[in-house]
């Protein structure tokens, strides 16, 4: 058994470095794409097998001596999120293949295939790291690769978003090159099994110094606010299926890298833990808020997707709280289980994001507009595709019976017995009171936000008028196809939570520094819930058969709604700016808000007759109080050094000089 | 001086209401009678619903409709009302030819109305056009939209002929 996941995980290997070189030649292109999906799946097979047969044994998967002893294994967490990477980006890639046909005169088809294979590639080598050296190399891979995808329309914007994603992303590069740098005491060819016992050897401050900088690089990765301003920029402009890609699973990539570290050192201190929920939970509110009022779908759900790396980091931190305050067996248990939560969480945000990003594709195909003005009568349209999206909403909004419910409730949960079961301090008391109502209230905006997408994207009459040919819309089951997979994937992790949760706290356990005797329990039956949802809502499709059949006896002619002789129109529909602002009008301290109605007169002489254009922006308040004074200080501080940049070289040479003499005196 | 002349026609001044007597309209009075019978007998003791709509009138069509509603006439009693929307009503009263703007509202209330449901033309317009007939901005007399049961003709019809109207369109109805 062991064998073949090994043989398979090569598989998945070969085939996605072969499907690169093939897409690269236009020939080969269509085997290229297929031989690249078909080794996904070898590979979320073989992540599964190695899953369902798990005995808490790490698999080495390559070895060697050389090479500054690259290798990679298999453990726990890394299948976990193997499976994840290897399954959705292969069910992306379907999607890709009509996606990018559609869009051949924007994106050049083949570049895009080849850089995707290498963005895939990047991904399942970061998380199949056994040592840090191949961790860098794969997390640089999966950078670059995205970096050169976001450009790949080769728009000014794009361009822009890029090159803002390449400077964070690279500082945050750096930032986990510096947290290994002091982790392995100047060496980086150590296993990642081995953080614990290098962070043993790491005194206090310096172990506080390599934690701040890999939150900061994965945080930065995550989108974590302050650091997320590349976030709601790159994600957007990138190609829909790399949108998915990115938001889906790179995201989850920086997430587990944050887990690998914290589960493998013991002794993390409370004030980072503090930070880490202090971070997370700001980030989910601001990026619950923004997605409420944005109106660009595909901005929206980046925010969203901000929101949802909050809560993991919010859960994260949380774990780490407890267990730096309390060394009770009790508190290990809670400690395991919030993990588990926040894997959990992990697994269903890369579903169901994958599936947001996927569907607002299918979207944006056909009334080319990422504006939720431009959008509406899809419902009509397109049923099957409407109620899969609806599934993958109600899954994002985080309500029952959908898997995404079971992790955020569970979380509440478990806050709520942290502050009854153990005499907590006052510090921790007001820590977890804090966390509650900002999550309730972060929970109660993203239904609002998620509700505004569905509602205005789908319902109601179409906005504008779709130019479709009749080609594309025989094809349009090929993009729908996959979103509904993702769809049955939601209703699954919802239907199985309870196993799923079980077998997450299982591995955790294993995996964790710190170790508990018993497996914690998990108190949330969900099939029970799940088979009362189906058997509420059979019981209400009956009523509503026998109730409208009685009324059907009676002489009945179907009309349209009465509009007193005026047709309806889209133009007397609700707009997403107008729903969204009460939640504008709330926040109004921190949305920055430009609002300007202007009348200019038709004809010059007549100042009765105008013409009025209204315009509102929402603005990030970050980009203006945070990001702008920091360029401008680097400027400003160019600008000085600049006076020592004579261009003589004998004044260079003095510099130089007086360099080394500077550098041998503190050295000395 | 004023006050004075205004204390003066207050308490010296003719009297200008009139006895009831006076303008008692027998014939009014009895076609009222006829309709409410008719109307007992078509709605089973329910009064008779009416949705005016205007397909583009001078509007004294609409005066003489409104009158129908005063102090004077006041044909409540005799069992007919107004009503706002055409999904009330049972009779529809559609005056003034048919312009092209207003084509779709009439046909619209027409069809949003429940059937069965009987369609009065009121006024000249109304019937064959007017003096606007063939003009290119009126699509015509009603009939050319929606099927009519009963013209009322005259510019404007008084409240007695309407009513004339309304008795004969309710004789003609079965039940």
């Amino acid at each position: 058994m062991a064998n073949l996941i090994v043989y398979g995980i090569y598989i998945f290997f070969a085939g996605m470095a072969a499907s690169i070189l093939l897409s690269f030649l236009k020939k080969s292109a269509k085997a290229g794409n297929v031989l690249m999906i078909g080794s996904g799946v070898v590979g979320f097979l073989a992540s599964v097998a190695y899953l369902s047969g798990f005995s808490g044994r790490e698999l080495v998967i390559f070895q060697t001596g050389t090479l500054f002893g690259i290798s990679f294994s298999l453990n726990f967490l890394s299948a976990i999120f193997f499976a994840l990477v290897s399954g959705i980006s292969s069910l992306v890639l379907i999607y890709g293949v009509e996606y990018l046909r559609r869009y051949r005169k924007t994106y050049p088809i083949e570049m895009v295939r080849f850089l995707s294979g290498f963005f895939i590639l990047g991904m399942a080598g970061v998380l199949l790291a056994g040592n840090v050296i191949s961790f860098l190399l794969f997390w640089e891979m999966m950078s670059v690769a995205s970096f050169l995808l976001v450009m790949s329309d080769k728009t000014k914007e794009s361009a822009r978003a890029a090159f803002l994603y390449f400077i964070m992303t690279h500082l945050g590069a750096a930032a986990i090159l510096g947290g290994f740098l002091i982790l392995g005491g100047g060496a980086l060819n150590f296993g990642l099994g081995s953080i614990g016992v290098a962070a043993k050897t790491l005194s206090p401050e310096m172990l506080a110094v390599s934690l701040l900088l890999f939150f900061f690089g994965f945080g930065s990765k995550a989108g974590l606010i302050p650091f997320h301003i590349w976030l709601p920029e790159a994600h957007p402009q990138a190609p829909t299926n790399i949108s998915a890609l990115m938001s889906g699973l790179m995201l989850k990539v920086a997430v587990y890298g944050f887990l690998r570290i914290i589960l493998a050192i013991s002794g993390i201190p409370a004030w980072f833990a503090i930070l880490v929920v202090a971070l997370g939970i700001v980030s989910a509110f601001f990026g619950a808020l923004h997605a409420a009022v944005e109106k660009d779908i595909k901005k929206a759900f980046a925010y969203s997707s901000i929101e949802n790396m909050g809560i993991i980091f919010t859960m994260l931190g949380v774990a780490l709280y407890i267990l730096a305050r309390n060394s009770s067996h009790e508190a290990m248990i809670l400690a395991t289980l919030l993990f588990a939560y926040a894997i959990f969480h992990a697994i269903n945000h890369a579903i169901f994001k994958t599936g947001l990003f996927l569907s607002s594709g299918v979207i944006i195909s056909k009334v080319h507009s990422k504006s939720l003005e431009a959008m509406g009568g899809f419902a009509k349209a397109m049923p099957f595709f409407s109620f899969v999206f609806l599934v993958i909403i109600l899954g994002s909004a985080a309500l029952p019976p959908l898997g995404t419910f079971y992790g955020e409730w569970g979380f509440i949960r478990s806050l709520i017995q942290s502050i009854w079961s153990f005499n907590s301090d006052a510090a921790s008391l007001i820590v977890f009171m804090m966390i509650l109502p900002m999550f309730a209230l972060v929970s109660g905006l993203a239904i609002f936000a998620m509700v505004k997408i569905f509602g205005i994207s789908m319902l109601g009459l179409p906005r504008t008028h779709w130019h479709e040919d009749e080609a594309d819309k025989e094809n349009d089951k090929r993009m729908v196809a996959p979103i509904a997979v993702l769809g049955g994937l939601m209703i699954l992790m919802g239907v199985f939570a309870k196993n799923i949760l079980n077998a997450l706290t299982e591995g955790v356990r294993q995996m964790s520094a710190v170790q508990t005797k018993i497996a914690p329990s998990i108190a949330i039956s969900s099939l029970r819930v799940f088979l009362f949802f189906v058997l509420f809502s059979m019981i209400a499709v009956l009523a509503y058969k026998i109730l409208a059949g009685r009324d059907k006896k009676e002489k009945e002619r179907e009309y349209h709604t009465w509009d007193c002789g005026q047709p309806i129109d889209a133009g007397m529909e609700y707009t997403a700016t107008a729903f969204a602002s009460p939640i504008r009008f709330f926040f109004l301290l921190y949305l920055r808000r430009f609002k300007q109605i202007t009348a200019e007169p038709i004809v010059k002489t007549n100042p009765w007759f105008v013409k009025k254009t209204f315009a509102l922006e929402v603005v990030s308040n970050w980009q203006a109080r945070v990001y702008d004074p920091a360029y401008k200080a680097v400027l400003w501080m160019a600008k000085k050094v600049r006076l020592i940049h004579t261009g003589r070289i004998q004044y260079y040479l003095l510099l130089i000089l007086a360099t080394i003499i500077i550098t041998l005196l503190i050295a000395i | 001086m004023s006050l004075l002349k205004l204390l003066k026609m207050l308490f010296f001044g003719p009297r200008v209401t009139e006895p009831k007597k006076s303008f008692e309209d027998q014939e009014f009075e009895k076609i009222g009678a006829d309709i409410k019978k008719e109307i007992r007998r078509l709605y089973g003791g329910r009064s008779l619903r009416i949705r005016a709509v205007d397909g583009g009138s001078t509007n004294a069509e609409e005066i003489e409709l409104t009158a129908l509603g005063n102090a004077y006439y006041d044909i409540d009693r005799f069992g007919l009302s107004f009503v706002a929307s055409p999904r009330h009503a049972d009779m529809l009263f559609v005056t003034g030819p048919v312009t092209r703007n207003l084509e779709r509202a009439v046909k619209t209330t027409y069809e949003a109305a429940p059937q069965p449901c009987i369609v009065v033309a009121i006024g000249d317009g109304a019937c064959i056009g007017g003096i606007w007939k063939d003009s290119y901005a009126v699509v015509g007399a009603v009939d050319k939209v929606i099927p009519v049961h009963v013209r009322i003709p005259g510019d404007p019809p008084t409240p007695t002929e309407i009513l004339k109207g309304i008795l004969a369109a309710l004789r003609s109805a079965k039940k």
